[in-house]
């Protein structure tokens, strides 16, 4: 039987990746409600919230690393309650956008732009959003360059940049090859993998 | 009074509802789940039981009844509303009414009543199809709600109901009535003579709800100053002075008034004026969320006096992230294969879970009613 899993994210690409994700298990999850939000201070707010919802039906959240040194430190600023069995918690370092990067053919081919430009450790990129953008501006794809990199400085992504992004996990993306060059994502990978729903009492 | 409970069989897009409602109800559900099919069904009610009304006038509006019933209706056809109205603040029934409707399959295809029954508390005091309805068919064409020499017993209903108002303000229908001159629908759901009904109050009464709009108005809406109205060669109008680097600059009439202002002095009047059971439709629209998530208090404070129900429907987070709105004053319209069902927010487990984490009810419940797949939403474009 399905487990029907419930979905928190910061950003629509973040969302569309945790569903990717989630599709590897084949028929294992299904996903239930999703909870956008629109970076991480509403998950930061709500995060009791969902955290206590957990008991009746599980969540699975995915937040970015961004200034924190490490997730542990995130994990103590934010989190004051214990954390429910049913509660899978995830910190991509130091962003989604990394996890997309993990994997270099992938994202060679969708952009047109040569490996050798790539990143060998995307966990290591202090902005791995500007770094996507930048190789992103490489590319030999007019569309691709146009909907990720953005219109000028006064903005920080480019005006398609969720949809054209989705098409790549969906289309590109290769989720052994990126789990192979980062560890956030083999360790949500390996959650999810052994994860039960344990039924409320 | 006020409608404590409702009970739907094949109404619109709802096959089957019994829930129970409280002195103040949110709506929130997906576009097209049914929100104002749901505020109408109290329309519904308020058009039999008008001066001028009655059943046949309610179902023609709407289109006949093929345009009322449930199209999951099946194997049971008829439309079938029951309410019961409970003094404010408590739950038991002081009255029940319930009416059933079909239509004639031949001739005229008339609506006609399946039954018509009303309790005064538990004790059953009108029950039709009764001797007289089945030695004259034509009876049954006409409920007992709306006649006079019938609904004596149970007038209360009648009057109860027949006080229903529903707002939804189209400031342009405002603006330009003359451009939107048409048939007049019934109880003037769009603001059409939203002027008229100001100018029909007396005067004294009337000022001293406005002078309470023009303080609102002040604190919304930057530079607005004084507000008042006027007649002009019988017609109303209503007249604000914004401060202005020019001193001796004109007053502005509804025309030049913006889209929002014009829907919060709807909302503000409507609250002010009468006690019947009042209908909103999504009160937060052209408005800032920093009013829109006033709101429910002050909807809470300006019924609460009064003994007044509002109903309201909403997509608003600014609405609903006001932690003082209970979970069981929200109802979640949920669309599934045959129809829609309602819930009522503390009936779903992980939403009061997540309210005892301190989430706010908005945040808990709306992202429930978007759409499934919205980010594919651009991708045939």
């Amino acid at each position: 039987m399905s487990i029907y899993i419930n979905l928190v994210s910061e950003d629509a690409i973040s969302e569309f990746t945790m569903m990717k994700l989630l599709d590897s298990f084949a028929s294992k999850y299904y996903i239930h409600n999703t909870y956008p939000a629109n970076g991480y201070g509403y998950i930061k707010s709500n995060i009791n919230g969902f955290n206590q919802a957990s008991i009746a039906t599980p969540f699975f959240v995915l937040t970015d690393l961004d200034n924190y040194p490490c997730p542990p430190e995130l994990i103590l600023d934010w989190i004051t309650a214990p954390l429910h069995p049913n509660f899978i918690f995830r910190i991509a370092v130091k962003e989604v956008e990394a996890w997309l990067l993990a994997d270099i053919e992938g994202f060679s081919e969708f952009t047109g732009v040569s490996q050798a430009n790539f990143p060998a450790n995307p966990e290591l990129e202090n902005d791995p959003k500007q770094t996507l953008i930048n190789l992103a501006r490489r590319s030999r794809r007019r569309d691709v360059r146009e909907d990720i990199v953005p219109i000028n400085n006064n903005a920080t992504i480019g005006p398609n940049y969720n949809e054209r992004l989705m098409q790549f996990v969906s289309d590109f993306w290769n989720l052994e090859r990126a789990i192979g060059r980062s560890t956030s994502l083999q360790r949500a990978f390996n959650k999810l993998d052994n994860f039960n729903f344990t039924q409320p009492a | 009074m006020y409608i404590s409970r409702l009970k739907l069989k094949n109404w619109k897009n709802f096959k089957e509802v019994d829930i129970p409602l409280t002195e103040r109800v949110f709506v929130v559900g997906p576009n097209a789940s049914g929100k104002s099919n749901f505020l109408d069904v109290f329309r519904f009610l308020r058009d039999i039981s008008k001066p001028g009304g009655g059943l046949q006038k309610a179902v023609t509006e709407r289109g006949g009844i093929s345009k009322i019933r449930s199209l999951a209706a099946r194997t049971f056809p008829d439309v079938e509303i029951e309410i019961h109205l409970s003094e404010y603040g408590t739950t038991v029934p002081l009255w029940k009414y319930s009416v059933g409707i079909k239509q004639e399959i031949r001739g005229y295809r008339l609506p006609y009543l399946t039954q018509e029954k009303v309790w005064k508390g538990e004790q059953l005091i009108l029950d039709r199809p009764d001797k007289d309805d089945s030695q004259d068919h034509e009876r049954l064409t006409q409920t007992h709600l709306e006649q006079i020499n019938a609904n004596r017993e149970f007038r209360e209903i009648n009057k109860y109901l027949e006080n229903t108002v529903y707002l939804h303000l189209i400031p342009q229908i405002l603006k330009y009535p003359q451009a939107f001159a048409g048939a007049d629908l019934s109880g003037d759901p769009f603001g059409h003579g939203f002027l008229e009904k100001i100018s029909k109050v007396n005067e004294k009464t009337r000022n001293a709800w406005l002078r309470k709009i023009q303080e609102a108005l002040k604190i919304a809406v930057p530079q607005f100053k004084a507000f008042s109205y006027a007649e002009e060669n019988g017609r109303p109008h209503l007249e604000a002075v914004y401060e202005h680097w020019r001193p001796k600059a004109g007053k502005q009439r509804e025309e030049q008034f913006s889209d929002g202002t014009l829907r919060l002095i709807g909302l503000l009047w409507s609250l002010q004026e009468g006690d019947g059971l009042l209908l909103l439709e999504e009160p937060e629209l052209s408005l800032n969320g920093a009013i829109v998530s006033k709101i429910p208090a002050l909807i809470y404070k300006l019924q609460k006096p009064k003994k007044r129900q509002v109903i309201l429907t909403s997509h608003s987070t600014d609405l609903l992230n006001d932690r003082g709105i209970s979970l069981d004053e929200i109802l979640l319209l949920d669309p599934v294969q045959e129809g829609t069902s309602i819930k009522i927010a503390s009936g779903i487990p992980e939403i009061k879970l997540m309210l005892q984490g301190g989430m706010t009810p908005g945040a808990a419940i709306l992202p429930r009613t978007k759409p499934k797949n919205i980010n594919q939403l651009t991708l045939g474009f």
